[in-house]
Order: C-alpha cells, then structure tokens, then sequence
C-alpha cells in the first residue's frame, strides 16, 4: 500500500504604518509602511521593507478655481509611488529537498521507491518587489454631467524569481533559483462618463474606457540571446516566426525530363532544411505549398548557424506579432425613456496576435484527419490563389513544413463583442398603483450577441485562447456562449 | 521625555516581536527529505541506488522486436532514416543529469555513519559503476565529454565550461578504472532484482566490448581498446566461472515467459507487472501488420549442419516456407514463425500479415497465441518479463572479446559459442578454429555472403551474436562499433529491402498491395521496401550524435568557445 501526500506550510508576517494628512479639502497625503516576512525565503532574505507614497492636490477646492464652476466642477491631480512584495513561489523553494517517486523497476507489487537529485541552490532569494509610479488627473465638466479621468503609470517588477542564468548540460540539473531581472511596463487609461436628460424625457448614459500596456524585459543575464528566452528588450508576448511570402508556384522549381521536382529555380531560397530539421522525409515542397521570405538572404530558409534563433542570428525568423492583448477597450450605453430602458455593453481588444496549432487552424493536423468546412480553401492546381497550402498527410502531427510559426496563418485575434443588450419596460407607478404593485418590469437580456472579428471563419472565441488541458491546441475549450433571457422582474 | 520613553519601548518591543517573528518563519516541510537530513542508514544508500534501475534497466523500452528497424535485421516499407541529419537545437539525451546522479550518490554514501569498509566499498562499487556505465554510454553517444568527480556547483563557471576531456586518453581509462573497482567491490549477492557482482559484471562486459571494438575499428586508440578488451574478458570469466549461471534448456522461453526468477541463464531480470503498466512487445509484434524480419537476416541463419545456406550452393531458393524453416538452425524457427509466410489477405485473422512473409516469432508464447487475456492483447499490458542481462549475450560477447584480444583458442569456443551451440532444442554443430579459419567436423568453410573486409572467423562470431541475440537491442550498436553501418545500406545490400521467396500461386487470397513483387512477376522476394524508399548510404556523422547548438551557443556566449566544438564529423 501507498499513501501520498501533499503537505504545505507557509507563515508571513508583517508590519504596517499608516500616515493620513489632508488640508481643509485641498492636499492630501498618505504614506504607507510595510515590513513583511515571509517562510519561502531563506534565513537573512525573509524581510522586506516596502513603503509607498501619494499626493493628491484638489485644484478645483482652491479659491481662484471658483469663477470656473459649473464649466469645471472638479478637477484634482494624483501622484503616487509604491512599492509592493511578491512571494508568490512554492514553500520551501530553499531547501535541498529531494522528490521522493516511485521508479518503473518493479519489486513484488510496486515500483522500488527512490529518490530525485536535492534541488541545486544558490545564494538563495528574496522578495520580487513592485514598484508603481502612477500620474493621474480627475476631471468633472458641464455641471458634472461629464467626467474625465486620465492614468499613466509605470510598473517595474524587479529582482524576477526564477531560475538564473541559463546553464551548460555539465551542470546537470535546473539551475538554482534567483532573482533575476526586471520587467519594466508602462500603460495608460483614460475613462469618461457623460450623463445627460433631455428635455423630451429621453437620460442618458455614456461610460467607457480606453488602456493599453506594453511591458519589457531588462537587466537579465546579457548573455542570453536566445530569441524565445527572456533577453534584455525583449517585449512580453512577441512572437517570433517566418514571413510568409506566398504559396509556391510551378515555376518555383526545377524538373527533370518525367515532370519530378529536381530542386528550386533561380533565386528562390531552398527550404529543405525544414523537412530534414523535423524528419518529413517523405515531404518535398512542390507547388501549393508555403513559400517563406528568406530575410537574410542566404538563400536558404533556416534558423541560423546555430540552429536555435537568437536576437544576433535570427537566420530567416524574425518578431511576427505580439500575443498581449492591447488597446483593451469597454463602453455602456443605457437609454430611459418613459418606462422603456435600453442597456448596451461592448467590450474589445484592438490589437493582439495568436500563433494557434491544432485541428481547427492547421489543415491535416492529424494522419488522416478530415478537413473542416473552413479549411475548404486549400490549394490545388484549379485554385491556385487558395489561403491554404497544398493538403498533405503527414506521418507526425504539428510539424508540417506548411504550417510552421509564420504570418500567413497568424491569428489576428482583435475583436469587438456586444456583450450584453438588454431592453425592459418598466409599468408606470399609476398602473402599478391599482394593480397595489411596487414594481412591474418586464425585459430581455441578450449575452454575446454579435462578434466583428478578423478571423474569417475560422470557429474560434477571439476571447478564449487555449487553456489549461487542451493539449495546448486552440478550439477544445468553450467559447463564449450566446444566452439570450426574457424576464419578468414583480416587486409586491 | 515622555515621547521618547514611549519611543524607546516601540523599538524594543518591535525588536522583540522581530525575533520572535523569525522563528515563526521557520517553516521546514512536513512531507520532503532534504540532503541534509537524508544519507543515514544503508537503506537510505539502497533507495536512493533505485533510481539507477529504472535509468538503465529500461527492460522492453530498448529496441527490442520491431524498434530493431535501423538495423539489417527489420525492414520497413519506408526505411526508418537516420536519426539526426542536421544539428539539433536541443537533446534532452545530452545531459550530465545521470553523471550527476552517481556523483551525488558516490558523496551521501561517504556521508552515512557506522558503515563497515566493506559495506561502503559495495555501495561504492554500485556508484562507480553507474558512473563508469554512464560515461561509457556519453562516450559512445558524442565521443569527447566533460569527467566529474562530484557534484559542481552554479557559481564553479570555469569547471562547468570546461574543456572536454578526450574519449580516449581521459574518459575510458577512468571508465576502466571505475568499471574495475565495482567488478572487484560488489557483493556476491545483495538479493533478488538488484545488483550484485554478477550483473554488474554483465553491463561491465557489454560496456567494454562495445567500448574497445569501437576504439579498435574506428582507429582511435588500440592500446586504450586493447584494456577494455581485457576488462570485459575478465567481467566475462567472472559471470562464466562462478558457477551459478548455466543456458536455459527452452531457448524460446527466455523472451515469452510471464517470470524468469528462477531461469538458470537470468542474470538479472525486469518483471512487469499489469497494475503498473507492461509493456507491448507482444502486441506490435503479433497483433499488428508489421514490415517484417528481412531476407538477409533470416538467410544468415546457418543450415543444420552448421554451413552457410549459400556455402556452395549460391542459387538456394527453398521454393516453401516448410523448405526454407527444414533444416536450419532451431533458433529461426523460434524468432521467426515456421508454419508458413504470413502473406496479407491469406493468414486467418487478417491484421498479423508480414509485407516480408516472416512474422516476429521470438517475444510470443506459443501456448498463448489467440488469448484473449488482457496481458496478451492490449498495449503497455503485456507482463513478460524481461532478460534484462542473460548467460547467452556474455558467451557470444566472450568468444568476440577473445578473437578481438588476438587469441581465440578452441578452448575459448568450447565454453562459449560451443556451449550455445548445445543448448537443449539448439543442437547445432561445434564450431571449430583450424588455422585461424572456422571449421565444422574438421572442415573449414567460408561464407559467401561475407563482407570481404572481414575476416571468416570473425564472420561466424559476428553471425552467432546476430542470431543468438536477434531483435534484443543491440545489433544498431554492434554496426556502429564494427564501423559497418554500411549494412543498412540497400545499394550494397538489397536483401534487406526483401523478405521471402514466394510463388504468388501458392496464395490466392495474397492482397497484392501488400504482398509486392517486382512488375509483372508472380514469383521471387517479396518487395518490403522499394527503391524509392530506401535510406540513404551512412555518412561519418551517423556514428556520432552532433552536440545539441543551444550548448555551443551557452559556452560561446559564457567566453569558453573553445572548450566545446561540434563533433568534427558534424562540421559541414
């Protein structure tokens, strides 16, 4: 008999000062003190002292700000700076501490117990610190009828828990953990809100609000050039791959006297290096399929000398999108009039890349696999400007020299969704009155009615990207669903 | 005043609850055994060495049965290619994970208390071979390694980068040394399924044996082979003088039956087990269509009398699979199925036809074909045990060892091929040295088919090893070290792209995709690969992994560029 267990501890600690000032209305100031502690660091790196501090100056309570109301009704400037703590590692990461597994070598009715390497360690770690610088203004306008806020701020993660610099195969196992860079993101966001009647008895209500992020790596190992590791400038999300040129035609190669493939013609890089790299030896590009942009000119398409891409030799990849979400974007609407309401909520990204693999965005993913509606348009000799290349069935899934990271099959992932519309009337009080109710309203709320995306009919969720469990193919988790509700809402 | 008593007494008391806050910090976990608490017994020792095991005794996760297709004895219609063909970005093979493993195991036992020399001499022998096993291993993957003695540390950048030390010169003769030191330390018996002197002395002969030939053929060191030679030859007399290991009388039933604890011949055995996975030898060799043992394997077996089926005789065509099985060495009849060619569309349950005719015979009880047992018939539930190291290998390897070593005596074959020879069911004809040249009944011979690069009598050891260890695992490393990956070539042997002779008429039912003669021919060698389809001819480098680009890349970028080169054959 075997038992297993899963056993963790973890204890904190801290301290905290608070120091509130505020003069008549019009200064206002905090600072914060943290000092906290924390059993995932080792003995000498347990504490960190975090403080934090802001100010904000309400202009608009100032005497010379008065001939400006009702125009300008509120105005109020805010900075801050903070620092904030992050232990957000397992227990125990400090010790030397061996798994205990059980091996594939049976003996009498089980595997013989054994046990795994201690973990290496370093100097050990401390806390990733935080830090955030935010600038902001808050506006009220036209008699507070509209409102205006404004962010910009910096977030700097420093000292990044993890394992350090890349180490040779001579040492053996996972390189220790450390702290270990910076990753520096800077943003923005703007909201607004504008609130009005009209004369006519119509109200309405307008919110909406605009971000955007964009973060990078610095001050990690400089020796890491490694394209898809963290190197200094990297941008969080980029996405590194081929350029598509185009789909292959006849006249790309050369043939011999029965009509066979002999090799690529004059001036058209060879891209046999992606058939030998993933065994395809069955593969040979013909007509119909990709045709890569040899970017560095070497007549051939590869990954450079070394065969792994990194920022010096990319060979032919280079940074084809970005998978972080940006331009992130929500508005309301909402409508009174008479007892008729009308809600409207829109939600979307502007801007975000996706590489996607699996059956629903790769043509034969699988030996043999059918194809889906959508993959329809695939290239033959009849339909020669098809979005899809040449069908082939290949041995192994996901490594077809067609459908390798590359901006052809790039997944633009943008998108605009109604989330939700919702109409209701509400009975009038005098009706409701005589029928001795407080409250009779009846509507219907429709959940995700309309997407505007630039995914041409592939059936994915623009909003859900591959999750936990899926294999880490795109499409096996469920998009959103469309709801539509009707309701009768009865106050006594 | 006031305010700075009420001062003093805040620091003091924060002071305080600080250091009682450390302690409340000081969390040690409940469920995991750290290094520094571990190493205290000889059973922490033990538990720890388990994890060698599962390491290299990998039982049928080998090439066993068909995953012998990158060699001259499978065939596939499309002919498995050559692994690597240009450098690899990464290999998660090119680690020093398991050098680390023996090095660490080599401190903690040091580290235990109250150990008697001997005891600590045995676990030291356990560690040095694993260690030795594992270098040996690295060696013949990638040729030049980095030797550790022990565990090195993240910030020891100059021994981590440093310069790999020579096969030849530094790495093997340490191998010797740690191989030695476990072959004379290890106990005699440490109890069933671990290791003790004898197995240790089986991994220690193989090791050698490929070690040295290597050395040997590829023209790198002869003195250095010349000792690993020796070595295996005494690893080899060890297991053969000790008296404890004798052939088992069913040839067959070393590879198909559900226990081998107590098989004479068993050195060391992996057992299966359902409830813990088995594993599926059984089933993709009997269940499943299959490419098929080839023609020039199935040839190499001699005929009964002990000649080669061609010796004199260079248009034998035995017209039926009655005349091709009658008269031949037993051991085809027990690797190969007998009663007929399994020709697709003609054999009764459809799916177990052959495209070469021959159908893998070795891996299945013949008592138990058709059960409908779930351990017969289901993938990764197949419970044969495993002859992880047997009698068999260390007698064909002893009497190779001795040719190599320069003095194969009659003597040296009477107590190795010759005992194999006589195995209860084998019974085939002593094999005879007369003047350097193999002989049976007083009469020497020479095969036709032989490679001319190769001597006769090397030829027959080199068939016996063939086809007493058929389909085992080893037949890709024997190529590699006899320098001979050429065999896998079709364009110089196109027998191994062919599979039985066979006369069409025979089979009425034959599915004609799958059972391919040449056009417009209803007679003659089943076509398993056609030319199409064949690999192409060895080069230099496929007897040598490449050293994975992200390794060259990390010594280059850490200013140690010229301590790790790519292997000279993997240079364009």
């Amino acid at each position: 008999m075997t038992a297993t267990s899963y056993n963790s501890k973890h204890t904190l600690a801290g301290f905290f000062a608070r120091l509130n000032y505020n003069f008549r209305g019009r200064y206002l100031l905090e600072a914060n003190f943290r000092y906290d502690g924390s059993s995932k660091f080792p003995s000498g790196k347990r504490w960190a002292a975090l403080p934090s501090f802001s100010a904000g100056w309400i202009v608009s309570n100032e005497k010379f700000m008065e001939s400006l109301n009702p125009a300008l009704s509120f105005l109020k400037l805010r900075a801050s700076w903070g620092k904030l703590g992050s232990d957000r590692i397992s227990d125990g990461l400090f010790l030397a501490t061996m798994a205990l597994s059980e091996s594939s070598w049976i003996m009498g009715e089980t595997g013989a117990w054994t046990l795994g390497l201690p973990k290496a360690l370093a100097n050990g770690f401390t806390w990733e610190t935080i830090a955030t610088t935010d600038l902001g203004i808050d506006l009220r306008l036209l008699g507070n009828r509209l409102g205006v806020g404004f962010d910009w701020y910096n977030r700097r993660t420093s000292d990044l828990i993890n394992t350090g610099a890349s180490l040779p195969s001579t040492f053996g196992q996972t390189a220790p953990m450390t702290n270990y860079g910076h990753l520096n993101t800077n943003g923005w966001e703007l909201s607004v809100d504008y609130h009005h009647t009209f004369p006519f008895g119509l109200g309405m209500t307008v919110t909406a609000n605009l971000s955007d992020a964009k973060s990078k790596y610095s001050n990690v190992d400089p020796t890491e050039r490694r394209c898809d590791y963290r190197y200094n400038g990297k941008v969080y999300g980029e996405i590194w791959g081929y350029e598509t040129d185009r789909l292959f035609t006849k006249d790309d190669f050369t043939y011999d006297a029965d009509g066979r493939i002999t090799g690529y013609a004059e001036g058209v890089a060879s891209q046999q290096y992606l058939v030998d790299k993933y065994g395809q030896t069955s593969f040979q590009f013909g007509p119909g399929d990709v045709k890569y942009v040899d970017q560095n000119g070497d007549g051939k398409i590869d990954n450079g000398e070394t065969d792994t891409p990194t920022i010096d030799d990319p060979g032919d990849m280079k940074v084809i999108g970005n998978s972080s979400p940006r331009y992130q974007y929500g508005g309301r609407l909402d409508l009174t009039y008479k007892g008729f309401d009308l809600g409207l909520f829109f939600q979307g990204v502007g801007k975000r890349d996706y590489w996607g693999t699996g059956q629903l965005v790769n043509p034969s993913f699988h030996f043999g696999e059918a194809y889906y509606k959508h993959h329809m348009d695939y290239w033959t000799e009849e339909n020669p400007n098809a979005f899809y290349a040449r069908p082939y069935a290949l041995n192994y899934r996901s490594e077809s020299p067609n459908y390798k990271r590359q901006t052809r099959y790039l997944l633009n992932m943008a998108y605009c969704r109604l989330k939700n519309l919702t109409v209701g009337y509400s009975l009038p009080d005098n009706v409701l009155k005589k029928l001795q109710l407080t409250k009779l309203r009846i509507y219907a709320s429709f959940e995700n009615l309309k997407t505007w995306d630039h995914l041409d009919g592939i059936p994915i969720d623009p909003e859900v990207t591959v999750q936990t469990g899926d294999g880490g193919y795109i499409g096996r988790s469920y998009p959103f669903s469309k709801e539509y509700s009707f309701g009768l809402q009865l106050t006594f | 005043m006031k305010l700075n008593k009420i001062l003093a007494l805040s620091v003091a008391a924060a002071g305080i609850m600080l250091t009682a806050c450390d302690d409340h910090l000081e969390v040690n976990p409940v469920d995991n055994i750290s290094d520094s608490d571990y190493w205290q017994t000889e059973e922490h020792v033990r538990i720890y060495a388990n994890g060698f095991y599962s390491t290299y005794f990998t039982g049928f996760a080998g090439n066993y049965g068909y995953n012998e297709k990158l060699t001259d004895n499978f065939s596939d219609v499309i002919q498995q290619n050559w692994p690597y063909i240009v450098v690899s970005g990464t290999d998660a093979n090119y680690t020093y994970s398991r050098v680390l493993r023996a090095n660490y195991f080599l401190e903690g036992v040091e580290r235990v208390p109250g150990l008697d020399e001997a005891t600590r001499n045995h676990w030291r022998g356990i560690g040095r071979l694993f260690r030795g096993y594992e270098y040996a291993n690295m060696s013949f993957t990638y040729g030049d390694t980095q030797w550790y003695y022990r565990r090195i540390a993240s910030t020891e950048t100059d021994t981590l980068y440093k310069a790999r030390d020579s096969r030849d010169k530094v790495v093997i003769p340490r191998v010797i040394a740690d191989l030695r030191f476990a072959l004379d330390n290890i106990r005699e018996n440490d109890g069933d399924l671990q290791v003790n002197r004898y197995v240790a002395a089986a991994m220690i002969a193989r090791q050698m044996l490929r070690e040295g030939t290597y050395l040997k053929y590829h023209g790198i060191n002869a003195e250095v082979a010349n000792q690993c030679l020796q070595l295996a030859k005494e690893a080899c007399l060890v297991v053969m003088n000790s008296g404890k290991y004798t052939l088992a009388d069913d040839y067959h039933a070393l590879f198909c039956s559900e226990d081998l604890s107590g098989n004479p011949e068993v050195i060391l055995r992996k057992v299966y087990i359902e409830t813990k996975g088995g594993h599926d030898v059984l089933n993709y060799n009997y269940l499943q269509p299959q490419a098929g043992p080839n023609r020039d394997f199935a040839d190499s077996f001699l005929a009964a009398n002990g000649h080669p089926v061609y010796e004199n005789n260079s248009s034998w065509c035995p017209a039926t699979a009655e005349e091709y099985f009658a008269g031949r060495d037993p051991r085809l009849s027990m690797v190969i199925r007998p009663d007929k060619y399994y020709i697709a569309g003609e054999n009764v349950d459809g799916a177990t036809y052959s495209r070469s005719g021959f159908s893998m015979w070795k891996y299945m009880n013949p008592d138990k074909e058709g059960s409908t047992e779930i351990v017969y018939t289901t993938n990764n539930k197949n419970t044969t045990d495993c002859p992880q190291f047997r009698l068999g290998e260390v007698l064909v390897s002893y009497a190779e060892i001795c040719y190599e070593l320069g003095n194969l005596t009659q003597s040296d074959l009477d107590k190795s091929i010759n005992v194999l020879r006589a195995r209860k069911g084998v019974a085939m004809p002593a094999l005879q040295t007369l003047g350097g040249l193999p002989a049976v009944d007083g009469v020497t011979y020479d095969d036709p088919m032989r490679d001319p690069d190769v001597p006769a009598m090397l030829w027959e050891l080199r068939r016996e090893r063939r086809v007493e260890l058929a389909f085992e695992g080893s037949r890709l490393d024997d190529l590699k070290r006899w320098k001979k990956l050429s065999y896998l070539d079709c364009n110089y042997n196109e027998n191994i792209s062919t599979g039985a002779y066979v006369n069409l008429a025979d089979f009425p039912k034959a599915d004609l995709s799958k059972a391919v003669l040449p056009t417009g021919q209803s007679v003659g060698y089943l076509i398993v690969s056609p030319a199409a389809n064949w690999r192409k001819g060895p080069q230099a480098h496929d007897y040598i992994r490449p050293i994975p680009a992200d390794q060259l890349q990390l010594f280059e970028q850490a200013g140690y560029k010229d301590n790790l080169k790519q292997n000279p054959e993997w240079l364009n």
